[in-house]
Order: C-alpha cells, then sequence, then structure tokens
C-alpha cells in the first residue's frame, strides 16, 4: 500500500475492507478495516475527515458468509437456500421450542425431500434432536400447545417460530389477509408422526400428509417469495393461523 | 455475503434517500440478481458501502466529472468550519484471475468425478502440486504447476485414470503416481490403503502477493487512481477496497 501511494501522490487515501473468520471463542465472521493516508500526515485533513469514516465502516452490516463461498452460492444459485437457518433452535423440554421458520414452513408444505429430512436430525439430542422430542413430548403427554408465534429477525435471512406449551401467552401477531387456517390436532398429529419415524430409523417418511390444499397455499406462498409474518392459535386454540407477509428478498430476487 | 433482507433494505433506504436514482438503480439491481458472481459481490458491496456513508453525510453516487463518474461525491459539515468534501472510487479486489491461472480447485474436483466414474469413491489419495516463482525480484509471483484448465480433463484421462485403475486392481497396495513428462508440470499421488474414507493434497498459496506491483490489489487501485485523476477533481480523493475474495487483503495489514 505504501508503494501505491508514494507512487500516487493526489491520492489522499485508501481504505481497505476485509474479510475474516474467527475461530478463537465463538466462531464468526467479522470485517476488517484499514486506513492508509498519503504521506506527510496531513492532521487538518485526517482530523474532521476520520470520524466519518470511522463510524461508516464500523457501522457496516454482519458479513452471513465468506466472499469465496458468496461466490459459489451465486453461480449454483444457492444464494438463497444460504439463509435458511435449517436446524436451529432454543429448546427448553417440554415447555417451548423455537425453530428455524423456513425449515418448518418447508415441512407444512411438504417439500422437503427424505435426504433433507435426515438432514434435520441432531444425533447427540434426545430423541434425534429438538424438533421431534419437543412433538414426542406433545404426544406422550398429551399437552396443549399453548401459544404459537412467530419472531423475526429482519438482519437474519430467516426467522424463528415458537411453540409454547407453558408460560406467559403471547401478544397477538401482526396479521395479514393471506392466511391459511390448519387444524391444531392435524399440524400436530404430523409433526408427531415425523417424530416417530424420525426414531425409527426408517428409509421414507410420511411428508406430506396435511391437507393438500393448506400445502398448495403454503407452496405458492413460498414461490411468490413470501415468508411467515406472524402465526396464532385461534377458535380456543383449536386452530394454527398463519399469515404470510409481502415479499421478502431472503427468498425472492431484490427488487 | 450479507444477509439478503439487508440488502434490500440498504437498497431502499438509498432510494427513498435520493442517492440510487434510476436508470443507475436498475443497474445496480441487474447486477445484484445476476448470475455473474464477481459482478453481483461488487454491487452488493457499493450499496452497504454507499448506504453506510449516506447516514452519515451527503452522498451523490456517479456524479460525472468530465468523463469520469466516480462512484461517490461524499460532502458533510464539520463543526467549527467549513464543509469537507471528497470523491472516492468503491473497487472490489478478488483473486478469481489467478484462480483462472491455477485451476487446483477444478482439477481435484474433476480427478475425484474421474475416479467416481471409474468406480473408486473411497479416497485414500494424496494430491501433491508442485510450483515456481516467476519473474525478477520485485515483481515475483507463485506459480502452480498444472496442465491449462482446458486440458486438465485430457491430462487426467490419459495419464492420472490409469493409475486409478492400477490402484482399484490392487486396493490393498500402496501405489505412487509421479509426473515424469514436461516440466511444466509437477504432480505427484500417493494411494494409501490405511487412509481410506478422504483425499488429502497441499500446493503453495499462489494467491498470496510477493510482488510489489504485480498483484491484483496493485492493479485494481492502479485502475482507480486513473480513473479518479482522469476526472479532474482537484479535492480529496480516496479509493475504499473492498473484499471479494483476494487473499493479498489480508496480507495487506
Amino acid at each position: 500500500m505504501e508503494e501505491f501511494l508514494k507512487r500516487h501522490p493526489y491520492i489522499h487515501f485508501v481504505t481497505t475492507t476485509h474479510y475474516e473468520y474467527r475461530t478463537w471463542a465463538k466462531p464468526h465472521h467479522t470485517l476488517c478495516h484499514n486506513v492508509f493516508w498519503q504521506r506527510p500526515f496531513d492532521e487538518s485533513v485526517i482530523q474532521p475527515f476520520y470520524p466519518v469514516l470511522n463510524d461508516s465502516l464500523r457501522s457496516l452490516p454482519s458479513v452471513k458468509t465468506s466472499p469465496q463461498n458468496a461466490q459459489i452460492d451465486i453461480r449454483s444459485g444457492e444464494q438463497f437456500a444460504r439463509g435458511c437457518r435449517h436446524t436451529w433452535h432454543e429448546w427448553s423440554p417440554t415447555t417451548k421450542l423455537a425453530y428455524s421458520s423456513r425449515t418448518f414452513l418447508r415441512l407444512v408444505a411438504g417439500i422437503v425431500s427424505h435426504e433433507e429430512f435426515r438432514t434435520l436430525f441432531v444425533d447427540n439430542l434426545p430423541n434425534r434432536g429438538p424438533f421431534f422430542d419437543f412433538f414426542r413430548h406433545v404426544a406422550e403427554s398429551k399437552a396443549k400447545l399453548l401459544s404459537i408465534e412467530v419472531i423475526q429477525r429482519p438482519d437474519d435471512d430467516d426467522d424463528s417460530v415458537v411453540f409454547k406449551l407453558r408460560g406467559d401467552s403471547v401478544t397477538p401477531c401482526k396479521g395479514s389477509t393471506l392466511f391459511c387456517d390448519i387444524p391444531t390436532a392435524t399440524l400436530l398429529r404430523y409433526f408427531v408422526c415425523l417424530a416417530y419415524e424420525a426414531i425409527m430409523d426408517q428409509r421414507r417418511f410420511s411428508i406430506g400428509t396435511l391437507p393438500i390444499s393448506t400445502q398448495a397455499f403454503v407452496r405458492q406462498q413460498m414461490r411468490e417469495g413470501r415468508l411467515l409474518v406472524g402465526a396464532m392459535l385461534v377458535e380456543q386454540g383449536q386452530t394454527v393461523r398463519l399469515h404470510f407477509g409481502s415479499r421478502d428478498a431472503a427468498i425472492s430476487p431484490f427488487w | 455475503m450479507f444477509g439478503r433482507r439487508v440488502v434490500q433494505r440498504e437498497l431502499e433506504f438509498l432510494e427513498t434517500s435520493g442517492v440510487l436514482i434510476q436508470p443507475k438503480r436498475a443497474d445496480t439491481l441487474n447486477r445484484l440478481n445476476g448470475r455473474e458472481a464477481r459482478r453481483a459481490i461488487a454491487a452488493e458491496w457499493e450499496v452497504i458501502l454507499l448506504a453506510a456513508v449516506a447516514r452519515r453525510a451527503d452522498v451523490q453516487y456517479e456524479k460525472p466529472f468530465g468523463s469520469k463518474y466516480p462512484d461517490l461525491l461524499v460532502r458533510f459539515p464539520v463543526p467549527d468550519g467549513p464543509p469537507v468534501e471528497f470523491v472516492g472510487e468503491i473497487v472490489s479486489v478478488s483473486d478469481e484471475h489467478e484462480k483462472k491461472r491455477n485451476p487446483v480447485g477444478y482439477f481435484t474436483q474433476e480427478f475425484n468425478r474421474i475416479a467416481w466414474k471409474m468406480g473408486h469413491d473411497k479416497g485414500g489419495f494424496d494430491i501433491r502440486i508442485g510450483d515456481r516463482t516467476v519473474g525478477i525480484y520485485p515483481e515475483k509471483r507463485t506459480e502452480l504447476l498444472l496442465p491449462s484448465k482446458q486440458d486438465v480433463p485430457d491430462f487426467l484421462k490419459r495419464h492420472v485414470a490409469p493409475f486409478i485403475r492400477s490402484v482399484m486392481a490392487h486396493p490393498t497396495v500402496p501405489q505412487n503416481f509421479e509426473w515424469c513428462g514436461s516440466s511444466e508440470i509437477a504432480l505427484s499421488i500417493k494411494y494409501d490403503p490405511s487412509r481410506l474414507g478422504w483425499n488429502s493434497g497441499g500446493y503453495a498459496s499462489y494467491s498470496s502477493p510477493m510482488a510489489l506491483r504485480s498483484n491484483v490489489l496493485y492493479r485494481n487501485l492502479d485502475d482507480k487512481a486513473s480513473d479518479l485523476r482522469k476526472s479532474g477533481y482537484t479535492g480529496l480523493k480516496g479509493i475504499l477496497v473492498v473484499d471479494a475474495g483476494c487473499q493479498a487483503l489480508c496480507s495487506s495489514d
């Protein structure tokens, strides 16, 4: 850089921003910034100027992937799939399960292949992972679903869908005119069925036992680039209502 | 690189704040949604950086200066002084050109594909690729001794496939392949049945800059500096370099 600035005295500064994946403590993606000033340093230029530059660079949003992987994703058309947090969960067994909203939607839409379904297994956790353990517990304890909600994460490309069996009831969700209703018992039966199939080590799974009209509706929303913006229990908990929002860049081209 | 929702949000911010207007917005969208990865990543960086600066200062995007259109004209007030102004170019730098010249990724991918197609999917290979340093100090660079990209499939079929066939015929015997043809290629492959299950390998880092000026970072900076000079702008001028997959940036610290 010094060589460049020496040979180009009419350039007053160069900033570089590069990607790093840090593996110590908590592994994370990060950006590192450097500012190189033309010599001799002119304080009258640097002093007013540096804070704006520094603030701008430090305020850049967090990176989700390395530039190399981002390029591979774009070339292979996988840039939409990258944002799905697949098996992400927060889980208090017997009480609450928060799960990747996009994975939940794909299960409801019945578009998860048998191979993809296997990737949901977390073999070092009971009953092949939180999703299956939670719904197995629902079946065995005959617990009643207290609430379902969607927690939006605008800085990520996936949200969380939260099922609660106990605790405080949730605030009413943001409604939309695009929604579908699924009988709570049908949805629970479907997930319980998947949970039992997951622990039975069978080759094929009954992905697709929800009503065809429900699956078709959810698929249509996803095709149009819409994701869940809310979920709630209606009719005294007898029905789960899933609300879809407007076009979402997480799964559709930029506009 | 960034969350898609974040990029969309920044695009909308740039539109509402009047920084990115048609037809430049349409051009940015085309690049963002295109399949040309380098252009898409560069557009993503532009949107993110523009929005970050535009939240703190007045920004004009690609304002014409003579025949040139520098990416940014930034103006911001300073307490107790006249406003500060500068023009800047955003340049995203990647090692794509070096990767094309040293197709090691393609070579191993093709090797695995041919082995798999021949019925050997158990691994056990260790692939070592030789290299040489070309150029005279201070303009040196590392070059891997591999066939050119278009010659890789033919090279593998002619010279390496018989070795894989021999491995398949005697899978319990360790075997070696050493290239002894042209000096433009240096390749050795070891098969070790005790290492079945994966392949390994090694090669020199060809993208770490060894030359002061013959490197991708310097070339990009030089191009942008030339544009800024030709713009005729007499105030502060700067270049904002961003990472689209460039080893030189990590080592510029």
